[in-house]
């Protein structure tokens, strides 16, 4: 009777149960949400699957997670955009393989009516002080991500910031941050491509463009000597050399391309590296 | 394509470009209506993960609680103050909790559990397991004592008794099965964290919930979140209703 029961209780779990922690040519790449929400690996993925036959899984963090995730090897690959941490994972892991595949730009977005005047700025450190000196209300991601990085720094070369009522911290992803932005008629600093992906929904602006502090570099990193080397190095050859620029460079938003890729000619192999 | 609505939809990448919530809400039928893939996936996916989850939590809950109700009462009380401390365990901790167990780097990393469905089901087992061995303390322990007494006086053997009094208990262990269901099957702290939302793989419906509402993919979000409701008040809904007939009516 109890033998029974037990065998049915095992014939109800074992169908359930399977595929759940199956894991065979998979790939963990972990990477920033602003690629993540982009759609960009949607695109590429599928054929980089039927070239390689390397299946990836994606994990949409923040560059900060995404670079721990991969030096606790949770992650095969990690896709930043994040230069300072980059940097400091380098100086640690010397097994680190490095590479720039693409670029974009940040930009500074802000509700239409622009009070702050940062549409008249002379440059991106004039843009952010006329935010710190107006009324108006900042949308900060303070999530350990590139982009937050790149915001920190310009707040620190701009030598002042909002007073702390006037930022709003979200802690969560560019989308999030950007949707708060608009329903609180805020500025912030978002990637160009999350900004456009998400522009017909929000109530804001491009204000400020064009710096060259503005500059948003996407590297992807690997760890030599990691359990899933061999497909990590591949997936990375793939999206740096092969065929895997040209999925880049023809990928579009709305018809409008927001990642370029590396150009072939400039140095790519350390978080400095500048494309043009 | 629905005709009508301003959204376009191209291998489940959809561009957006309406503002409002009615606007998104019709899409969102519309897409539920067209039987999606990606919707179908994550909703299996969210069933097999909570379904499992609570299957083990029975499965240990049950005698756990059982064995807490019917031992000395010292230990039965202490038992029964864990059982019920343990109930308001906060997901995201849980998730969190077993990241860390999981990871390559951790103690568990051995197990390569992380960013898998199993993962999920772990933690939510863990968030299954109190509320079940809970009430089934509570209930078998307040059983009239001559359904204690019965079940000892046919001498009836440990397991049997087990099987006799749990029985006794049905519509109150019912009870609490659905709670544990509820709080699983809608729970996002612990299946995104461990987890990792990977399409296809660990995507569940709390979790695409999150991810397209950051996307900024109303459509898809409430597309998500009306499934999400009408399967967790449905399941609820229609396992209670079926049972009502036999509980019996108070004298």
């Amino acid at each position: 009777m109890l033998l029974m029961r037990v065998c049915l209780v095992i014939c109800l779990v074992v169908p359930i149960a399977t595929g759940c922690g199956a894991r065979d040519r998979q790939l963990r790449v972990a990477t920033t949400t602003s690629v993540d929400n982009s759609g960009l690996l949607e695109a590429i993925l599928p054929p980089l699957r039927s070239e390689t036959g390397i299946d990836v899984q994606v994990l949409a963090v923040g560059s900060g997670r995404a670079l721990q995730l991969l030096q606790r090897g949770d992650a095969d690959v990690a896709l930043t955009h994040d230069p300072i941490a980059e940097t400091a994972m380098l100086n640690v892991q010397s097994a680190a393989v490095y590479r720039k595949i693409m670029f974009n730009d940040f930009v500074v977005v802000g509700p239409p009516t622009d009070d702050a005047r940062v549409k008249q700025a002379t440059g991106v450190t004039d843009a952010m002080r006329r935010i710190a000196t107006s009324t108006a209300s900042f949308a900060s991601r303070g999530d350990d991500s590139g982009t937050s990085a790149r915001e920190r720094q310009l707040w620190q070369q701009a030598g002042t910031r909002p007073s702390a009522d006037r930022i709003l911290e979200t802690g969560q992803g560019m989308s999030a941050t950007l949707r708060v932005a608009s329903e609180r008629q805020a500025y912030t600093l978002t990637d160009r491509a999350t900004y456009m992906q998400l522009a017909p929904v929000l109530k804001l602006q491009v204000l400020f463009e064009h710096d060259p502090n503005l500059l948003n570099t996407y590297a992807v990193s690997l760890l030599r000597g990691s359990r899933r080397e061999r497909d990590a190095m591949q997936f990375v050859t793939w999206i740096s050399d092969g065929n895997g620029r040209a999925r880049i460079a023809s990928f579009t938003i709305a018809g409008v391309a927001p990642f370029f890729v590396w150009p072939p000619a400039r140095p790519r192999d350390t978080p400095t590296a500048f494309p043009q | 394509m629905a005709s009508g609505t301003t959204t376009r939809y191209t291998d489940g990448v959809s561009t957006i470009i309406q503002m409002s919530f009615l606007d998104s809400f019709g899409d969102a039928l519309v897409l539920i209506a067209r039987g999606d893939q990606e919707v179908w996936r994550v909703t299996a996916v969210s069933l097999q993960v909570s379904v499992l989850a609570l299957l083990f939590g029975m499965l240990a809950g049950l005698p756990m609680g059982y064995a807490a109700a019917t031992t000395r009462h010292r230990v039965g009380n202490i038992a029964s103050w864990v059982f019920h401390t343990l109930t308001a365990l906060p997901t995201v901790v849980v998730g969190l909790t077993l990241y860390f167990a999981f990871s390559a780097a951790g103690p568990l990393g051995w197990m390569d559990l992380l960013y898998t469905r199993m993962a999920m089901v772990v933690g939510q087992f863990i968030l299954a397991l109190p509320i079940l061995a809970a009430i089934t303390l509570t209930t078998v322990k307040h059983l009239p004592a001559e359904a204690h007494e019965t079940a000892i006086t046919l001498g009836l053997t440990r397991a049997r008794r087990m099987q006799v009094l749990l029985m006794e208990a049905r519509p109150a262990l019912m009870s609490g099965t659905l709670i544990a269901f509820a709080r699983v099957f809608t729970e996002l702290g612990a299946a995104v964290i461990l987890g990792g939302n990977i399409r296809g793989q660990t995507r569940t419906l709390t979790t695409v919930i999150a991810l397209e509402y950051s996307k900024g993919d109303d459509a898809r979000a409430i597309a998500m979140g009306v499934i999400l409701l009408v399967v967790a008040l449905g399941i609820n809904g229609a396992v209670h209703g079926a049972a009502l007939p036999r509980t019996p009516k108070r004298p």
